[in-house]
C-alpha cells in the first residue's frame, strides 16, 4: 500500500514538474494578416514566402502590462511570417541568461533574443549560438567591453543590438530632481553588475554631483513588491527630511505602486515623491495620487526588444538587415513624463496588453522580404519616426 | 525565582541594546522607527517559526519561502474570487501542500532533507508560476485593498502572535514538541528507545505548513501583491528568518521559550537592517557588516561555554600561584 501511495506521488510530483517547467508555448493568434495561407503552411503575399521557424524571447508571463505587450506583437509577428515565438523565463543574472540560451538551443530554435546583465556572458553565449547556428541579438543593451564587443560582432550569427542611452537616463532624471530642488533622495535599484541599472547610476551619481543631491540610502535586488513597502518606509523612517525616492530600476511586479502606497499610508505624500526611469504598469494612478511626479522611458519597455526580434527574423530568412550580414546597432530615444494628463495618454498603451508597435502594413516595412529597401539606416529611420501617441 | 527574572530580562535587553546603538550613532533613527521594525519583523518571525519546527530536529529546510509563495498565490487567486474566506483557505491549502509533500517525499525516500528541501523548492516555484499564469492574469497576483487589511500591519501582530502561541504549545506541552527536540540531540538514542524517528520527522515538516500558512497570509496582505519566482529565487527569502532562528537556538540556552527567542532575533536583525539605512550605507556595505554581525553573535554564543572554562583555569591558575 506504502509503495503505490508513493508510486503515485512520485508521479504526481514529475507530472507537475513537466507541465511547469514547459516553457509557454503560443499558438499563432486568430489575427487577419496581410497574406494568406497556402497549402505549405507558409505565409505566402503572392510571391513572398517565410522559412518556418522558431525564436525564444526571455519575456514569461509574469503579468508585467509591457510583457503582454510583447506577446500581442509577436502574435502579429507569427501570422505574419509564417514563425513562432515563445516565451522562456531567464532571470536577469549571468547564469539565468547562460540556461536560458543553452535550454533554447536543446529545444530546437532558429533564433533567440537576449538582454544579458553584463557583457561576461556574451562570448559564451557567441560560442553556443555559432556552433548551433541559431541567430541571435541583444536587446535593451550595448556592449561596453572593447573587446567583447570585437569577438560578438565577429560572429555571423549575431545580427544586432537595440539599445538606449542608459547613462543619459539617469542624468536626465538627477537634473530634473535637481532643478526642482531635491536635496535629499532615496534610490532603489537592482543588484551591483545589472549594466543598465549600473550605468544609469553613473548618470545619476554625475547629476547628484551637480545639482547637489545627496543619496541617503539604497535598497537593491527586490523581488517581490512587499521588498519594496519595506525599503519605502525603513527610507520615510530613517529620512524625515526625504524629497524623492528615485527608481532606477526594477524587475518584480508591482513595486512602483507598492511604494506609492508605502508614502501614502506614511502620510508623506505631500513631501516625499517618487521618480521612476521606466514606465510602471499603473502610471496614471501613480501620478493621479500626487506621488509621482516624473518617469522617464521608452514609450514601451518591449519595444527595443522587438526590434531585436525583427532583425533575427530577417537574418533566419537569409535577409539580414545590412546586405553583408554585418550586425546592426540601433538606438532608441526615450522621453519624459511629468504630468498626469501625458500620463495618461501614455497608460493607454502601457496598461493597454493588446496595444500594436505598427499594424499589418507596418509589420511588412520591417521585414526585407517585403521591403528589399531595409537596412541599418532605414530602420533608424523608422525607429526614430515612431511615434505611438 | 530573582534569577530566573534576571535572566529573561537579560535576554530581553539584547533587542534594546542594539537599537540603543544606532539610537545615538544614526541620524533618524528613533523610537518613530519601532513600528516599522516590528512591522517588518513579522514575516520573518512566521517563517522562522516554520525552520524552528524542523531545524531542532537535525534537519535543513529552504522551502518555507517557496511553500509561502505557494500559499499566497493561491490564497490571493481565491480571495479575488470568493473574498476573504477564499484568502484564508487557499493561503492554508497552498502552503499545507508544499508541507505534505516535503514531509513524504522525506519519509520515504530516505534522501537527504536538503536535497528534498531544494526538490520541493523548485517545484512549488514552478507550481506557483503555472497556477498564476493558469487562473490570473500572471505570476504576479494582486488583491484589493480591503482583503490586504485583513492581515497588514498592525494586525499582522495578532498573526504572529497566534502562531507564537501555537508554537509554544506543540514544542513544550505536547509529546510531538519533546520528541522533535530529543530527535535533534540525540536521535540514535531515540530509536534504541523505539520511538519512530522518521514519524517524527515527518510530523515536523507537517507541522511548519502551518507557520508557511501564516506567512503566506502576511505577505500577500503586506503590499497587496506577490509575483511568483523561479529559479530558486525564494530561497533568499529564508535567509533573514534563518539567521533569526540560529540566534533564536543560541539564546534559548539562556531562556527556554523558542518563540520568544525567535522574535527577538528577528527585532533584532530588523533593527540592524534599519539602522544600516538611517545610516545610509550602501547595499554591499549592509551585507558585509551583517555577514559580520551574525558571525559574531555565534561565534560568541557557540563558545561562551570555552571562555567561561579558560577564565576558570586562569583563576585556578592564579590561586595556585598565590598559594605556592
Amino acid at each position: 500500500m506504502k509503495k503505490r501511495f508513493l508510486a503515485l506521488l512520485v508521479s504526481f510530483v514529475l507530472v507537475v514538474t513537466l507541465s511547469a517547467g514547459c516553457g509557454s508555448e503560443t499558438t499563432p493568434a486568430n489575427t487577419s494578416s496581410g497574406g494568406t495561407q497556402d497549402g505549405s503552411g507558409s505565409t505566402s503575399d503572392d510571391t513572398v514566402h517565410f522559412k518556418e521557424y522558431t525564436i525564444a524571447v526571455p519575456f514569461p508571463e509574469t503579468g508585467l502590462t509591457s510583457f503582454e505587450i510583447m506577446r500581442s506583437n509577436c502574435d502579429l509577428l507569427e501570422n505574419a511570417t509564417n514563425g513562432k515565438i515563445i516565451n522562456a523565463p531567464s532571470d536577469l543574472t549571468p547564469d539565468g541568461v547562460l540556461s536560458f540560451v543553452e535550454s533554447q538551443i536543446a529545444a530546437g530554435v532558429e533564433g533567440l533574443i537576449i538582454c544579458p546583465p553584463s557583457d561576461s556572458v556574451l562570448p559564451t553565449v557567441t560560442q553556443l549560438c555559432e556552433e548551433a547556428g541559431v541567430y541571435w541579438g541583444i536587446a535593451l543593451r550595448s556592449i561596453s567591453d572593447p573587446e567583447i564587443k570585437s569577438l560578438v560582432e565577429a560572429s555571423p550569427y549575431y545580427v544586432g543590438n537595440c539599445y538606449e542611452d542608459e547613462e543619459q537616463a539617469g542624468y536626465e532624471c538627477g537634473k530634473w530632481m535637481g532643478e526642482q530642488g531635491y536635496k535629499k533622495i532615496a534610490v532603489i535599484s537592482q543588484a551591483k553588475g545589472d549594466t543598465t541599472c549600473d550605468t544609469r547610476e553613473v548618470g545619476l551619481a554625475r547629476a547628484c554631483t551637480e545639482f547637489g543631491i545627496t543619496i541617503v540610502g539604497e535598497s537593491r535586488g527586490h523581488v517581490q513588491a512587499s521588498d519594496a513597502t519595506a525599503a519605502t518606509e525603513s527610507f520615510l523612517a530613517a529620512n524625515p527630511d526625504l524629497d524623492a525616492i528615485f527608481y532606477v530600476g526594477s524587475a518584480a511586479s508591482g513595486t512602483h505602486e507598492a511604494t506609492v502606497k508605502a508614502i501614502q499610508d506614511a502620510g508623506r505624500g505631500d513631501d516625499v515623491k517618487m521618480v521612476t526611469i521606466d514606465f510602471p504598469d499603473q502610471m496614471e494612478a501613480n501620478f493621479e495620487s500626487g506621488i509621482q511626479v516624473y518617469a522617464y522611458a521608452l514609450s514601451c519597455l518591449t519595444f527595443d526588444p522587438y526590434i531585436s526580434l525583427i532583425k533575427v527574423i530577417n537574418s533566419i530568412q537569409g535577409t539580414p538587415i545590412n546586405e553583408d550580414g554585418s550586425p546592426s546597432s540601433n538606438t532608441m530615444s526615450m522621453f519624459a513624463i511629468d504630468n498626469v494628463k501625458t500620463a495618461r495618454e501614455y497608460q493607454t498603451i502601457t496598461g493597454n496588453p493588446a496595444y500594436k508597435f505598427f499594424d499589418e502594413e507596418g509589420v511588412k516595412q520591417l521585414l526585407k522580404l517585403f521591403n528589399p529597401d531595409l537596412d541599418e539606416v532605414t530602420l533608424q529611420k523608422m525607429i526614430d519616426e515612431y511615434k505611438p501617441i | 525565582m530573582k534569577k530566573k527574572l534576571t535572566t529573561v530580562v537579560g535576554v530581553c535587553i539584547l533587542p534594546f541594546l542594539v537599537f540603543t546603538i544606532f539610537y545615538f550613532i544614526a541620524d533618524g533613527f528613533g523610537v518613530h522607527t519601532i513600528p516599522i521594525i516590528i512591522s517588518q519583523s513579522m514575516i520573518p518571525t512566521a517563517l522562522g517559526l516554520a525552520m524552528a519546527c524542523i531545524m531542532p530536529a537535525g534537519l535543513m529546510d529552504f522551502s518555507p519561502g517557496a511553500r509561502m509563495i505557494l500559499g499566497a498565490i493561491v490564497g490571493g487567486l481565491m480571495g479575488n474570487a470568493i473574498g476573504i474566506v477564499g484568502l484564508i483557505l487557499g493561503a492554508f491549502l497552498g502552503a499545507m501542500i508544499g508541507g505534505v509533500a516535503i514531509a513524504l517525499l522525506y519519509r520515504y525516500l530516505r534522501i537527504p532533507s536538503m536535497v528534498v528541501s531544494l526538490g520541493v523548492v523548485l517545484v512549488m516555484e514552478a507550481l506557483s508560476d503555472r497556477i498564476g499564469i493558469l487562473f490570473g492574469r500572471g505570476s504576479t497576483v494582486q488583491i484589493p485593498a480591503n482583503l490586504a487589511s485583513f492581515a497588514n500591519y498592525p494586525k499582522n501582530v495578532l498573526f504572529v502572535l497566534t502562531a507564537c502561541l501555537i508554537f509554544y504549545y506543540v514544542t513544550y506541552k505536547t509529546k510531538l514538541g519533546c520528541l522533535i527536540q530529543a530527535t535533534g540531540n540525540d536521535e540514535f538514542m531515540l530509536k534504541s528507545m523505539g520511538v519512530n524517528v522518521d514519524n517524527v520527522k515527518f510530523k515536523a515538516f507537517m507541522l511548519s505548513g502551518i507557520f508557511c500558512f501564516f506567512g503566506a497570509m502576511m505577505q500577500i496582505c503586506y503590499s497587496g501583491t506577490v509575483q511568483a519566482l523561479t529559479n530558486m529565487g525564494t530561497m533568499t527569502m529564508v535567509f533573514k528568518p534563518m539567521m533569526g532562528v540560529l540566534i533564536a537556538m543560541q539564546l534559548v540556552k539562556v531562556f527556554d521559550n523558542m518563540p520568544l527567542m525567535i522574535f527577538i532575533g528577528q527585532i533584532v536583525i530588523q533593527t540592524v537592517f534599519n539602522g544600516f539605512i538611517a545610516m545610509g550605507w550602501t547595499d554591499n556595505i549592509q551585507n558585509i557588516v551583517l555577514g559580520v554581525f551574525l558571525l559574531v553573535v555565534m561565534g560568541v554564543s557557540e563558545n561562551t561555554g570555552r571562555m567561561a572554562e579558560v577564565r576558570r583555569r586562569r583563576m585556578v591558575r592564579k590561586e595556585t600561584k598565590v598559594q605556592v
